[in-house]
């Protein structure tokens, strides 16, 4: 018998049948109930990244894939590889935009976006393992960093990374290992970043 | 890229002793215990990568507001009608009704039948002026037009039918006169009342009749006196409107009546 309250696998399977059923016949809550279950996931991913704005981005994206979730077919997994596919190329828009635009940014504007709304504390704890991380993603090649978000933060399964980043299986392993190795390297070298002691 | 060579290229095999592909999914699966306690560090880098995002944006945008409460309107893909119709602009009908006028006027057909209205305009109003006698033309054709008032059974269809004839006056200018008042100037001051009267048979009463010819006075370009005289006598508040018009039934049967 399963332990009350446990979601196991098929649940989430179900749940999210039952979710795009309903969003696919346009049901406001069940858009509302997406937008809840993945949007932390992609604003994590596009903040990682390094996008100036994650926020508006997040917004982009859910409003794409809204777009165009009446002709989605597939499960769960299907559906985070198409929206993570969907983010990543807004994200490479954004990039293209920011480059046309040669504009600067303050540091801390992104700290201040970050800082609004929420509890203050969590907020502050949490962008300082945000920089930590980022600061570290940061020592990566664009590949290693793509593969190693796409893995940890949208939780795709290599063959989905390969195909959305349309390398060979083999390639994005590789990626994947010496992104970590990298990583590794850096913190034994001692990273001048700060260490997430508190998150 | 240079940069990166050091951890892409030159240190391949060494990735490999560090991390092999089961090594990586315990790290990724955060399974790792104790197993590589030099992998410590990297198993909490992955760690604080899985927990980072937690938050949802702190702004919705309108656009998924909308959605959230109304759902995607029943085209395929499209947002609800509130949010699909701000940047879908119409184009205003008169804009349109003139592209399609300047369309037609472009054709071969259209230039015909504008220049054919001209002539019999011209024809027409010299006629009336009694400059040019036309056979098979009332002497005072403007004025049974102007009659049509009275008459409240006439439709604006029975006021061509009237005058059917291809070289009327009556008809053509009727029907250009739209275009000739943005176009070319009248000849005289008559034709141009006849077509405001024939605008004015679509049943108006007698006072919208007479402001309308008032408009058209106004609108009208310098007359020469003659036809500025038969003009006013078309005008039903010079000569005291219907009881004008009656003065001039006599002639309505011969030039319109079928």
């Amino acid at each position: 018998m399963r332990e009350q309250g446990s979601v196991t696998p098929q649940d989430e399977g179900h749940f999210f049948a039952a979710m795009l059923a309903a969003a696919q016949t346009s049901s406001g809550w069940a858009f509302e109930q997406v937008f809840r279950t993945y949007a932390p996931r992609v604003r994590g991913y596009v903040r990682a990244h390094g996008a100036v704005e994650p926020d508006e981005l997040t917004n982009d994206v859910f409003v794409a894939v809204f777009r165009s979730l009446p002709k989605f077919h597939g499960d769960e997994a299907a559906f985070r590889s198409w929206l993570f596919t969907i983010a990543r190329n807004r994200l490479v828009d954004e990039r293209r935009r920011r480059a046309r635009r040669v504009e600067t940014v303050p540091e801390d504007i992104t700290d201040s976006i970050e800082m609004s709304g929420g509890d203050v504390e969590t907020e502050a704890l949490a962008n300082l393992g945000g920089e930590w991380v980022t600061g570290l993603l940061g020592q990566l090649t664009p590949d290693q960093r793509d593969v190693l978000l796409l893995r940890i933060v949208a939780d795709l399964t290599i063959d989905q990374i390969a195909e959305l980043l349309a390398k060979s299986p083999g390639a994005v392993k590789a990626l994947q290992r010496r992104g970590l190795v990298a990583v590794k390297r850096v913190l034994d070298q001692g990273v001048p970043l700060e260490r997430p002691v508190d998150v | 890229m240079a940069t990166y060579r050091h951890y892409d290229e030159l240190d391949g095999h060494l990735t490999d002793e560090l991390l092999d592909d089961r090594i990586v999914e315990q790290l990724l699966a955060g399974r790792l215990s104790g197993e590589r306690p030099d992998l410590q560090e990297l198993s909490v880098f992955v760690t604080a990568l899985h927990s980072m995002p937690t938050t949802l944006p702190t702004v919705v945008r309108p656009e998924l507001a909308a959605i959230f409460e109304t759902g995607l309107a029943p085209g395929n893909g499209e947002l609800s009608p509130v949010v699909a119709d701000q940047p879908i602009r119409q184009t205003p009908r008169s804009r349109r009704m003139l592209k399609a006028l300047s369309a037609f006027v472009a054709t071969l057909a259209g230039k015909a039948v504008l220049g054919t209205a001209t002539v019999a305009v011209g024809v027409g109003g010299a006629h009336a002026a009694g400059v040019v006698d036309v056979p098979g033309l009332p002497d005072r054709a403007p004025a049974t037009v102007v009659d049509a008032p009275a008459d409240d059974t006439d439709t604006p269809e029975q006021g061509d039918d009237r005058s059917g004839r291809p070289a009327d006056p009556g008809v053509d200018g009727g029907s250009v006169s739209e275009r000739s008042t943005s176009g070319e100037p009248q000849e005289d001051g008559k034709a141009f009342g006849t077509s405001v009267a024939e605008e004015a048979t679509d049943g108006t009463p007698a006072e919208d009749v007479a402001n309308q010819g008032d408009a058209a006075q106004d609108q009208q370009p310098d007359t020469p006196a003659p036809g500025a005289d038969i003009a006013d006598q078309h005008r039903p508040d010079t000569a005291g409107g219907a009881d004008a018009a009656d003065d001039h039934r006599p002639d309505d049967p011969p030039v319109g009546r079928p």
